[in-house]
């Protein structure tokens, strides 16, 4: 999968679990409800925290397109010896709440399972690890 | 040859049909989750069919996805009447639609959302 899919990919994933968790949560407020998904503590922060990565990783975005677009490269330069234009940190902290969210909500805290997530959750890290190392090396990111 | 009361307590409609209904998810709680679960396997699995036989290829990631959010959507309307829904199966159902829509965006191609 190329970078530039990852990235989207994981951004409209966390969009998508903000939005899904505020339209309940909302529902549940401005009507009067016997079950408020508001009780479920895990699903609001996991809400909560993906969209607070969400708007440090805009942040930073622009912030490193701000410094693409107003950098300069001479003849003869040296290459960018840093990846800090391709950042994709906060996306992966937001995929590892959702994913571990979601094992957890429907496996519960067993620890048959736990193999599942630490599985998964290893996969990822690896792959943005792949990623980061690629664009450090200066390859297409795509 | 008299007829033999029941070993069950019939559903009291008296008072209309959503008490009868509500005795009845009370009764046997499995009711709703099954509820649920047929919904969301007539919208993916009967799309998944009518779109294989439309076009030949099945985009199982995209009905899921749908089946999931029609069945959150029920269930979220459910969540208004007292003694139908319960916490866990809402928050279940908010959980698998999170993670179809993981596997929807997982699946897509570049030029794709």
């Amino acid at each position: 999968m190329g970078q530039i899919k990852f990235m989207v990919g994981m951004a409209m994933v966390a969009m998508f679990a903000i939005s899904i968790v505020g339209y309940t949560t909302n529902f549940a407020t401005e009507n009067t409800v016997a079950v408020d998904i508001g009780d479920n503590s895990e699903l609001v922060n996991l809400k909560d925290t993906s969209e607070t990565n969400l708007i440090s990783f805009a942040s930073e975005a622009n912030g490193s397109l701000d410094a693409l677009f107003k950098g300069s490269l001479q003849q003869a330069d040296t290459a960018l010896a840093t990846g800090s234009s391709f950042k994709t940190i906060n996306e992966k902290k937001t995929t590892i709440n959702i994913i571990t969210e979601g094992f957890r909500g429907i496996f519960g805290n067993n620890t048959e399972f736990g193999v599942l997530l630490t599985t998964l959750v290893s996969l990822i890290l690896i792959i943005s690890g792949l990623y980061l190392y690629k664009t450090w090396v200066g390859k297409n990111p795509n | 040859m008299p007829f033999a009361p029941p070993n069950y307590t019939m559903p009291n409609l008296s008072s209309g049909m959503d008490d009868a209904i509500i005795g009845t998810v009370t009764a046997v709680p499995i009711f709703i989750p099954m509820f649920l679960l047929f919904v969301f396997g007539v919208v993916t699995i009967g799309g998944s069919i009518s779109q294989k036989r439309r076009t030949g290829l099945v985009d199982l990631p995209m009905w899921a996805t749908m089946g999931a959010m029609t069945t959150l959507m029920i269930s979220i309307a459910m969540t208004t009447f007292e003694g139908m829904m319960n916490l866990y199966t809402l928050s279940t159902v908010v959980t698998i639609t999170i993670f179809c829509g993981f596997w929807l965006f997982m699946d897509r191609g570049r030029n794709e959302i």
